[in-house]
């Protein structure tokens, strides 16, 4: 896939990790990359964007002696995966004809 | 490498971060390193596939980097879409953008509003005002400190931003400096000019399209609309894949016109000591043409009218070929 494709893609895929409650670095790489590769180091700069533009909220929990950051989908982060979403639909009409002409 | 002298490594490579966001990275990688023993993998190995902390570092810092290049900076965390000083505070029907000496990039955004993205130097003279659906950023450099011998910006150039949903007239300017527009849609008008520097028009949908340099090229690539005028001089101008019924009128001096696949009723190529080269979408026998060259071979008539002919081919040169073909009704 072409790389900023795959970029845009990657904080797609950890906002929809992130959908279904709050998670962490650890939880984050491992839901997506059931999907699609991420590295560690191409997942920081990514929750360090959306927390700073508000796309997801952090708070920070005890765990085993340590702190543990999590992230939080707001609700400019669910708006995101919907405009996705919406545009894939799109994208699959698209393709449909594509393959079927 | 244990993880002490990593994140210590990690630690020093980031030196160009501010403590808070290197405080940051380091409590990630910390956290990141100690789920993923927990979860069974060797430290030494966690270690060794993080890559080498310089690595991980120049990567990080690239993307500050970048994020603080494109906005007028606070350089917290890496900004996306936070509100520049310019934004449009309204609704926006007409955009006016001028500049002096610095290069000016036009792109459509998804959402949000029209806004200017510029971090300018202490010396840079900046008037933005918004009245009646009016947005309008002038920038100008004091006469005085007009540096005549590097006539480059020493900073980055203006990035206009244009939400998709802006459906009316843009006009930019600069000088001595390029001037490239980016998959802008439903526009009314656009009016791009420069001097001495080249103007690339892409993706962009534009009822009323027109590009204005001198000694500096002009390309268009997939552009719609219903009229296109394009004019320079000393530059070839390039039309690749466009379509604007109602006229495209390119004229250069001194250089060569060269439009695959155009599509348009009206149609002027005018230059000279350049060749015409063109592919047109259409059928030959609808366009009444005109043409003319000399010095040059000429695969055109050079004058071709019948009275049910609707449309009209005009091609002008000098000392140059002109070499225009149709994809349909010969001259092919």
């Amino acid at each position: 896939m072409d790389i900023q494709r795959k970029k845009g893609v990657i904080e797609i895929c950890v906002l929809a990790a992130l959908k279904k409650g709050p998670s962490y670095g650890y939880r984050i790489i491992s839901d997506v990359s059931s999907c699609i590769e991420i590295s560690e180091s191409t997942l920081y700069p990514i929750l360090r964007r959306l927390e700073t533009n508000g796309i997801v909220s952090t708070y920070s929990e005890e765990y085993n002696g340590r702190t543990r950051k999590y992230y939080k989908i707001e609700q400019s982060g669910l708006e995101k995966v919907q405009a996705f979403l919406n545009e894939s639909e799109e994208m699959r009409k698209i393709y449909t004809f594509v393959e079927n002409a | 490498m244990n993880k002490e002298i990593f994140l210590q490594k990690l630690t020093e490579n980031l030196v160009s971060l501010n403590k808070e966001e290197r405080e940051k990275v380091i409590a990630y990688y910390t956290e990141m390193i100690s789920d993923k023993v927990e979860n069974g993998a060797a430290e030494d190995a966690v270690i060794q596939d993080l890559g080498s902390p310089a690595d991980i570092a120049l990567q990080i810092c690239a993307e500050y980097k970048k994020a603080a290049d494109s906005l007028p900076a606070k350089n917290a965390g890496i900004p996306d879409s936070e509100p520049s000083r310019y934004t449009a505070a309204g609704d926006v029907k007409t955009i006016i953008v001028s500049a002096q000496n610095i290069h000016v990039d036009v792109r459509s955004v998804p959402a949000g509003r029209v806004r200017v993205l510029f971090d300018p130097l202490p010396t840079d003279k900046i008037s933005v005002s918004e009245a009646d659906g009016v947005y309008t950023f002038i920038h100008s450099i004091p006469f005085h400190l007009f540096n005549w011998f590097g006539l480059f910006h020493a900073h980055g150039g203006i990035t206009l931003e244009i939400p998709e949903s802006f459906s009316g007239d843009v006009s930019v300017q600069t000088d001595n400096a390029r001037l490239t527009v980016e998959n802008l849609r439903h526009l009314k008008s656009g009016t791009f000019t420069t001097d001495n520097a080249r103007i690339v028009v892409s993706g962009t949908e534009c009822g009323k399209l027109s590009a204005h340099t001198s000694n500096g090229k002009v390309e268009l690539e997939n552009c719609t609309g219903q009229t296109c005028k394009i004019k320079t001089n000393n530059g070839r101008i390039t039309a690749n894949s466009c379509t604007f019924p109602a006229g495209l009128d390119l004229h250069t001096d001194n250089a060569s016109i060269n439009a695959d696949r155009v599509k348009a009723d009206t149609i002027i190529f005018k230059t000279n000591n350049g060749s015409i080269n063109a592919l047109i979408d259409g059928d030959a026998r609808n366009y009444a043409i005109h043409s003319h060259t000399s010095n040059g071979q000429n695969t055109l008539p050079a004058d071709w009218t019948f009275p049910e002919q609707t449309k009209q081919l005009s091609a002008e040169t000098s000392n140059a070929h002109i070499a225009v073909k149709f994809t349909e009704g010969g001259m092919r």
